[in-house]
């Protein structure tokens, strides 16, 4: 490969990498919050076994609405 | 009251506290001629005098953050600002205001500055001057409405240089134009723009930042 | 109906289309330049990431001027998920104009490049949103500090130009200079489809960030809610 060609791939490619490390750091971010829920329905599972909190209807799935 | 009315209640305010403390303005006025001696010691011998005129607008813009940083102090030290702020009063005149004490500090800092300029390194002439009267606008209006902004965070001295130096360097490069380039007259007219768009801007949005 | 539920899905897998086609075209399909050869190829990348940047500073701009407008809570995450992005664009500007640099001029920097030291003030600029963000309590000051903060961005952006162009007058750069590309009708739809892609790109990684800070919002009302 010629010197060109290898710096021309090196910015495609560092491109690339940023997005994929974006991916990355979203994914942990990600894992957190289904953590979070996790632990939220079971609090709230606790709370409506031992009658404190009225049967909430499933809520409708988070839209991606503008 | 009218508008200007309470712009000039509130600017006499400014005033004559720091008449009274005498904390801002004696700190600017030594800043200012500390630095221009720093600056002797850090130019190289064969420097050129336009090297030392773009190096006296580095001193104007850090002695401006310097009055900046102390512009909303007192009224941060005492939770003054929300009681302005819920006076029945136009809030940007309270920017209005706080820019003019801030423009009074900066020219006074600069009569100070410009003659030690033309004592230690080159001589001033009428566009220097000129384009520091622009620039001074300019570094007021924004500055006021930033320092508005790093008062209100956690931050605040660290945060107001962060915040107003990616905006100085238009005015920089404006102020060094006029100070070493041929024709100064465009970078006046880069200035004047500078300062039309900017005022009117912080005029509009500065209610949005103080009101909680 | 399921476009606009699945507004994520679509943005990313049509990005990804653009993208891969793009950059196969860059590659393999389109002819090297007349005047810089190979090294030309970088353009495909680095200016529509560049533009990219803008739209997103603009975009942020515009959610800003909502938010100040209509006070709607909304319209801060999106503002700053924008801001984010165009961050995240202009950070990929100055990487991949350094590259170009460095091939076309053996230096990795140039302050005769416009657009490039525009990206930096940008650069300096927006990062200091994001400290303005985090050292303010969150509220509805912190929002409308954010959203004045990203007007002034905007305007800062030409102003800057001009101030760069202006300070060419006396501070004379060593001015590389660069033929721009001789657009062939076929590098300039390659260029299309690049830029077509690095924007839906954009938006795809918009709309999931916005998505995921609303759910750490919803789940935060529903923490204080269980309580």
């Amino acid at each position: 490969m010629t010197t060109a060609e290898k710096y021309v791939t090196a910015a495609y490619l560092v491109v690339l990498a940023v997005v994929l490390l974006y991916v990355v750091i979203y994914a942990f971010k990600l894992a957190r919050l289904e953590r979070e829920v996790t632990r939220l329905a079971k609090l709230a599972a606790e709370r409506r076994a031992s009658g404190e909190v009225p049967e909430v209807e499933a809520a409708e799935p988070l839209r991606t609405a503008n | 009251m009218t508008y200007f009315g309470d712009v000039a209640a509130l600017a006499r305010k400014d005033i004559l506290l720091e008449l009274r403390s005498r904390d801002t303005l004696p700190a600017m006025l030594l800043f200012v001629v500390s630095t221009l001696v720093v600056f002797h010691f850090a130019l190289p011998s064969d420097s050129s005098d336009l090297a030392a005129g773009g190096l006296l607008w580095v001193a104007i813009v850090f002695t401006a953050l310097l009055g900046l940083t102390r512009a909303f102090a007192a009224e941060r030290e005492q939770r003054l600002l929300e009681g302005l702020v819920l006076a029945p009063c136009d809030r940007s005149a309270i920017w209005l205001a706080k820019g003019a004490s801030v423009m009074a500090f900066l020219l006074l800092a600069e009569a100070v500055a410009l003659p030690a300029f033309a004592l230690f390194f080159a001589p001033v002439d009428a566009t220097l001057v000129a384009a520091v009267l622009l620039a001074d606008i300019g570094i007021a209006a924004v500055g006021t409405l930033l320092a508005a902004m790093a008062a209100a965070s956690r931050a605040r001295e660290l945060l107001l240089p962060l915040l107003f130096l990616p905006l100085a360097i238009p005015v920089i490069v404006g102020g060094v134009g006029a100070t070493v380039a041929e024709e100064p007259a465009r970078y006046l007219g880069f200035l004047a723009l500078y300062d039309l768009l900017f005022a009117i801007l912080s005029w509009a949005s500065f209610e949005y930042v103080v009101t909680e | 109906m399921w476009l606009r539920n699945n507004r994520g899905v679509a943005l990313a897998s049509t990005a990804a289309l653009l993208l891969l086609g793009g950059i196969s075209l860059a590659f393999f399909w389109v002819p090297d330049d007349v005047d810089q050869g190979f090294s030309q190829r970088i353009f495909y990348i680095h200016v529509p990431v560049a533009l990219t940047a803008y739209a997103c500073f603009g975009w942020g701009a515009w959610k800003a001027l909502r938010l100040l407008w209509t006070r709607e809570v909304r319209y801060d995450l999106e503002s700053y998920t924008a801001v984010h992005m165009g961050v995240i664009f202009g950070i990929l500007t100055l990487v991949t104009g350094s590259i170009w640099a460095r091939i076309s001029w053996g230096v990795w920097w140039s302050w005769g490049e416009r657009q490039l030291v525009l990206f930096l003030v940008l650069f300096l600029f927006y990062s200091a949103y994001f400290m303005l963000r985090y050292s303010t309590e969150p509220g509805p000051r912190r929002e409308r500090m954010s959203a004045v903060y990203a007007l002034f961005g905007v305007v800062l952006i030409p102003v800057s130009f001009l101030a760069i162009r202006l300070a060419e007058g006396f501070i004379h750069p060593t001015v590389f200079t660069r033929d721009g590309p001789q657009m062939a009708g076929s590098m300039f739809f390659v260029f299309c489809v690049c830029l077509a892609g690095t924007l839906t790109l954009a938006g795809a990684l918009y709309a999931n960030e916005l998505l995921g800070k609303r759910v750490d919002a919803s789940l935060r009302e529903l923490e204080e809610a269980l309580a």
